[in-house]
């Protein structure tokens, strides 16, 4: 253990399934190292639930580094913590002081119904994917790499866009729970790309009704998400977004 | 073609709706500006004013035919912008216990129904005054100027603006609009999907000059007359 620990004071949602009221309990976090990671923070609280005989805190995680979307909670009114373009677990405890008190909360939204505490149910994202997030025409085997020309910029955003690892921190930061920012970065990802361009304008269509359907808000330009996302897709995503689907809704294909 | 891309389909979704709010949005901006240019007009005295309400008043059917735009537009914006802002709220319907705002924008964007709700209210109030009210009655004579003769329009405004109460209405109306603006004009252009990231601060720049020049602009009038009739002894000069 390294010679200086903390003592936090947690307030956390809890919730034991998706149609029953949650509240806030508090719990002591003690003898924390500034070292942990925010989820080990957790799992030694848990730890302690789980000795005392207590329900540990559900939540929700995978790879731990920042990469797969799983991991994610508000923690004093931000969507992953404290930190900017950084994803829940790779937030260390030296971001916090001693003493501190931390309120933890799940990603709120209609569409993301609270599974247990702080475990939300994002599979509506997913059906977003389902809707038109792919590619369905054959393109064959990997063509020699000079055969498809891509500008620079096009491959740029492209790659900007698939940075998007579809935690949801934007629909948890969004005043209106929109999922513009993640259904923005899906669908431009695949239409600057020749193989994504054949299909574009129908995937615009299909995965903005889906976005619709699944019951997120509209986007009201907040700038929230932008401001929450671990990966730094930008706003500008979503105005490409919508001249997408202009484009559709006027085109024959 | 499967139902969900019938054009009915794709015309109801969000983006569309969005869409609908910022292209009436855009064209009530034309016609606050062309207000204001017409307005500033008191500034030039009684004869200026009053010919450029006949100038207005001459175009006819065409006035009547952009009145008529004028209304449709301002009750579209209004329907989808409320339409909108209850699919949000029913979005998320349960609030975080604690909310940190990080967003780039601030008070004007949080506030956008307030302002126009406020914008609404003061429409009505602005219309029965003006609009509807004889412009040849003795509410438009000004006491002691024009040898006690009617002042047109322009001798309306000037009494209406004698009252510190309708004054303030004016003010704070005028700044709502002014802040709806200084939001709207800066995100409209995300609405309508043109805007570059590298143009994000000139669009919030000119938004805000273009709100507060609408603000104070509009404020301007009323206060005027109210200090040239309580202050300077209440004719036009
Ligand atoms: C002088 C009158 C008005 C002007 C010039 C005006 C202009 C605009 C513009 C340009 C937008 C931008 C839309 C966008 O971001 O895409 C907007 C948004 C909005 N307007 Fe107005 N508006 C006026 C009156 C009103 C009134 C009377 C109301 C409601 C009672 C209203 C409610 C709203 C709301 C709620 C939004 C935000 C929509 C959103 O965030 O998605 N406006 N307005
Ligand atoms: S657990 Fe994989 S990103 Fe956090």
């Amino acid at each position: 253990m390294s010679e200086k620990t903390m003592n936090l004071t947690l307030k956390v949602w809890r919730q034991e399934g998706p149609h029953v009221k949650g509240r806030f309990e508090t719990y002591a976090a003690e003898n924390i190292s500034p070292d942990m990671s925010f989820l080990e923070m957790l799992d030694v609280v848990n730890t302690r639930l789980e000795q005392a005989g207590e329900e540990p805190i559900a939540f929700d995680s995978d790879c731990r580094e920042g990469i797969c979307g799983t991991c994610g909670a508000v923690v004093n009114g931000r969507a992953h913590g404290p930190l900017s373009a950084t994803t829940l677990c790779q937030v260390h405890m030296r971001h916090f002081n001693d003493g501190d008190t931390i309120v933890i909360e799940p990603f709120r939204a209609e569409a993301f119904p609270i599974v247990k505490d702080l475990v939300v149910d994002r599979s509506a994202l997913d059906r977003i994917i389902s809707a038109g997030g792919y590619i369905s025409v054959r393109t064959g085997e990997a063509p020699e790499a000079h055969a498809v020309p891509v500008s620079k910029r096009a491959a740029e955003e492209a790659m900007d866009a698939a940075a998007c690892i579809g935690c949801g921190a934007c629909v948890a930061a969004c005043p209106n729970a929109s999922a513009s920012l993640f259904t923005a970065a899906k669908i431009i990802q695949l239409a600057k790309l020749p193989q994504g361009n054949i299909e574009r304008r129908r995937r615009a269509i299909a995965m903005i009704q889906q976005m619709d359907k699944e019951g997120f808000g509209s986007c009201s330009k907040h700038y929230q998400c932008e401001a929450a996302c671990p990966k730094g897709i930008k706003v500008s995503f979503i105005t490409a977004m919508k001249s997408e689907y202009f484009k559709a809704l006027v085109s024959k294909d | 073609m499967s139902d969900e891309f019938s054009l009915r389909n794709r015309l109801s979704s969000t983006v569309v709706k969005e869409l609908t709010v910022g292209l009436t949005g855009l064209m009530l901006v034309l016609f606050v500006g062309a207000h204001l240019a017409g307005n500033i007009l008191i500034y030039a005295g009684p004869a200026s004013y009053n010919a450029y309400a006949a100038k207005l008043q001459a175009m006819g059917p065409l006035l009547w035919f952009m009145r008529l735009g004028l209304l449709a537009a301002f009750v579209t914006h209004i329907g989808m912008a409320i339409n909108l802002d209850i699919v949000n709220r029913q979005a998320r319907a349960n609030r975080y216990a604690v909310n940190t705002y990080l967003g780039r924008k601030t008070v004007a964007t949080r506030t956008m129904l307030a302002s126009g709700i406020i914008i609404f209210l003061f429409v009505l109030v602005h219309l029965y005054d003006f609009a509807l009210s004889d412009k040849t009655g003795p509410a438009s004579i000004v006491p002691g100027a024009n040898n006690n003769q009617s002042l047109g329009l322009f001798g309306l405004v000037w009494n209406s603006f004698r009252d510190p109460v309708r004054v303030l209405f004016y003010v704070t109306a005028s700044c709502a609009v002014g802040f709806h603006l200084s939001h709207a004009v800066a995100s409209v252009w995300v609405t309508v999907g043109v805007l570059r990231d590298e143009d994000t601060p000139v669009a919030d720049l000119v938004a805000r000059l273009l709100g507060l020049a609408v603000a104070v602009g509009f404020s301007s009038i009323p206060i005027y007359v109210f200090v040239q009739i309580h202050f300077f002894g209440g004719g036009p000069t």
